[in-house]
């Protein structure tokens, strides 16, 4: 029995030692990375589909010329304008500062104790989950962003500062903002920091609420992790 | 621990990167091949990504899947690897001076890759029988027979290569 166990754990020795001896080709991550990395593309709308998009795509022109002949006037006058986007750039700069401010000592102590995932949860409940339009929404941004965009600052020890942000809203029918933040990171305890743009897009609906954001980090993580 | 489809593939990728590399080396004894199943095993994990609940092992899980596409790999290029390994074996074996090359290893290339792969989620996951047999959708039977397989071919080197030269 005793020798059996000797035996079983010579085995697994030799098996780690095997494993450990192999030597991974140099360069090869980073250059995996490339192309691996999952690129969120655009959704196809199916050629079944379009005749229906066609016709409510004429409806929804009609219906307003219709309206424009009736004796009242309900375009949104300069003002509300600036109000609706005011609203709406608050809405992703809220979102912007408290993603790429930190990581806080809250953060910190939740990745660093081991604590139970309903922590976490609860950490981004708190910080991002009014902004959004829906959960799958919210769901979306806390699987990328959220807390878990911390966790590479966080093992370098880096502490990342919003500087300013810059919006422009694109020509889209929808509501769509593009966006470009400085982000200050600097390695804890140097004195030494250094400035990387990120930029990204978010989509609105008309409640002001975020329903797509895409935050450009690889060049800031890039920058963190050469340093 | 943070839940599994909370993070990003970045970060997955950045901590499992080598190890996957080295499972699918381990199997395929080919750098080229290896590649190869390191670039499909994380495609097919960022793929699927989303469907693993918060109580998977992502360790287990990508080596896993790392051990199923170094399998497909190798029964689809069987005839070029047993070229190469023909070849390699030649070569070491005509040269007197590498009679001193480690067997073991010699012998772990032996091994075929669905023994190799129980190896690796038993002495590296350090699953049980029974969980690899729930993990890999195969009998608790196939499984011992497969490590007593590989048990056996190892223990061959004990005898030939001597007791101390394998503790060392």
């Amino acid at each position: 029995m005793l020798e059996n166990n000797q035996n079983e754990q010579r085995l697994k020795e030799h098996v780690t030692k095997e494993i450990d001896s192999i030597r991974v080709p140099t360069g090869l991550k980073e250059e995996m990375w490339t192309q691996v990395q999952p690129v969120r593309k655009k959704r196809r709308i199916p050629s079944k589909v379009l005749p229906y998009i066609a016709t409510l795509a004429c409806v929804a022109v009609l219906i307003p010329l219709g309206l424009a002949v009736l004796p009242f006037n309900s375009e949104p006058t300069p003002s509300d304008v600036v109000t609706t986007q005011e609203e709406q750039i608050k809405t992703i700069e809220t979102v912007l500062q408290n993603a790429l401010n930190g990581p806080d000592a809250e953060l910190k102590q939740i990745f660093n104790r081991d604590t139970s995932i309903e922590d976490s949860i609860q950490y981004d409940k708190e910080r991002f989950k009014e902004y959004f339009a829906n959960d799958t929404a919210y769901m979306e941004f806390v699987n990328s962003y959220g807390a878990v965009l911390m966790i590479i600052p966080i093992r370098n020890e880096y502490t990342l500062q919003v500087k300013d942000i810059k919006f422009e809203k694109t020509d889209s029918k929808e509501i769509i903002y593009n966006f470009s933040v400085e982000v200050l990171y600097q390695k804890e305890g140097s004195e030494k920091s250094d400035v990387e743009v990120v930029d990204g897009q978010a989509n609105l609906n008309e409640d002001h609420k975020i329903e797509r954001i895409l935050i450009r980090l690889n060049d800031l993580w890039n920058a963190i992790e050469k340093n | 621990m943070v839940e599994i489809s909370r993070l990003n593939e970045k970060e997955i990728y950045e901590s499992h990167f080598e190890k996957v590399y080295k499972t699918a080396y381990f199997i395929l004894k080919n750098e080229e091949l290896a590649k190869d199943a390191t670039h499909d095993t994380f495609i097919k994990a960022f793929k699927h990504l989303n469907k693993i609940n918060q109580h998977a092992r992502i360790n287990t899980w990508i080596t896993t899947i790392a051990t199923r596409t170094a399998i497909d790999i190798y029964n689809k290029n069987k005839k070029q690897i047993a070229y190469e390994f023909k070849e390699e074996n030649y070569l070491s074996k005509s040269d007197e001076f590498n009679v001193e090359i480690d067997e073991l290893e010699n012998y772990l290339d032996n091994i075929p890759p669905e023994q190799k792969q129980i190896l690796i989620l038993k002495y590296m996951e350090e699953l049980t029988e029974k969980e690899i047999a729930n993990l890999l959708s195969i009998k608790l039977g196939t499984v011992k027979s497969r490590i007593f397989r590989a048990k056996q071919k190892l223990y061959e080197q004990y005898t030939l290569g001597g007791e101390n030269r394998v503790g060392e």
